[in-house]
């Protein structure tokens, strides 16, 4: 599988703040893809943790949206699993610069601010 | 359709457990954290949906597919993104082939026994499953929900 190789020199797989993302590019989800015929079962239960019903749920509540694939919602949940470590590690690196243990809501604030990115989530934390 | 409050959010455990193997071990992620993870993680599936939508349209379809969606991803820059999800979606592609596979024989099995008693042919089974896609019919295969509300 071509996916997992892109794990070595030219990893492009960076988070918002550079960082290296190779864990996920070889992914603790996809794994050694050399064994999954073994693993597959396994596999199948860690691929995804978020419930797909409850993010078609979500994406019912757009009045423009009518019809969507299995694939289309299987990404949109994936991505989504993508995006909330994304941004927990954008986070975290307010949480070392304040040398603190505890990611607080700040930190969320913060990284929201800082990432061109995430600017869809601005005010959305105002409450 | 009634929509419970709780239906809009996503799990906070499964989204704690996501953020906690993201982090160093020993970080401690305060409550109001937690819910400003879950409610941006809500606004990120709308986001992403509508800009896969738009992608549809503007392709002339009604059904958001899963090019859309990468390429929806694309468009607003989480292309770090892009190659995870190649891997899984490569995987999940098997998995549903596996399982269509197992149904598609199940049907031409049943078909066998109606063949012995109406003296029908059995006929292109497959192709009908496909020319349903083409159509971008739902069928229990593939569409697996329907947005409009009843």
């Amino acid at each position: 599988m071509e996916g997992t190789e892109g794990t070595d020199n030219t990893d492009h797989t960076d988070d918002l703040a550079g960082n290296n993302w190779k864990d996920h590019a070889s992914g603790k989800e996809v794994g050694s893809a050399q064994e999954e015929t073994e693993h597959e079962e396994e596999k199948s239960e860690r691929i995804l943790r978020l419930p797909l019903a409850r993010v078609k749920h979500i994406m019912k509540i757009d009045p423009d949206v009518h019809f969507a694939s299995q694939e289309a919602v299987f990404l949109i949940t994936k991505s989504t699993e993508l995006f909330i470590e994304s941004l927990a590690k954008e986070a975290y690196t307010y949480t070392t610069q304040g040398k603190r243990r505890t990611l607080q809501k700040k930190d969320v604030d913060n990284a929201i601010e800082s990432a061109d990115c995430l600017a869809f989530l601005e005010g959305v934390l105002d409450t | 359709m009634a929509e419970r409050l709780e239906d809009l959010n996503l799990p906070n455990t499964v989204i704690t457990r996501i953020i906690k193997e993201a982090l160093p071990d020993g970080v401690n992620i305060a409550k109001e954290a937690r819910t400003a993870f879950a409610k941006s993680a809500s606004v990120y599936i709308l986001y992403i949906t509508s800009a896969a939508s738009l992608v549809a349209t503007s392709n002339n379809r009604k059904t958001i597919s899963g090019q859309d969606v990468l390429q929806a991803i694309g468009n607003v820059e989480f292309n770090n993104f892009l190659e995870p999800l190649q891997d899984v979606l490569e995987y999940f592609r098997r998995m549903q082939k596996g399982k269509k596979d197992a149904s598609a024989k199940r049907k031409m099995q049943k078909e066998r026994k109606s063949e012995d008693q109406n003296g029908n042919e059995v006929g292109d089974k497959d192709n009908v499953m496909e020319a349903d896609l083409d159509n971008g019919l739902e069928t229990s295969s593939d569409v697996i929900y329907d947005c409009v509300d009843q």
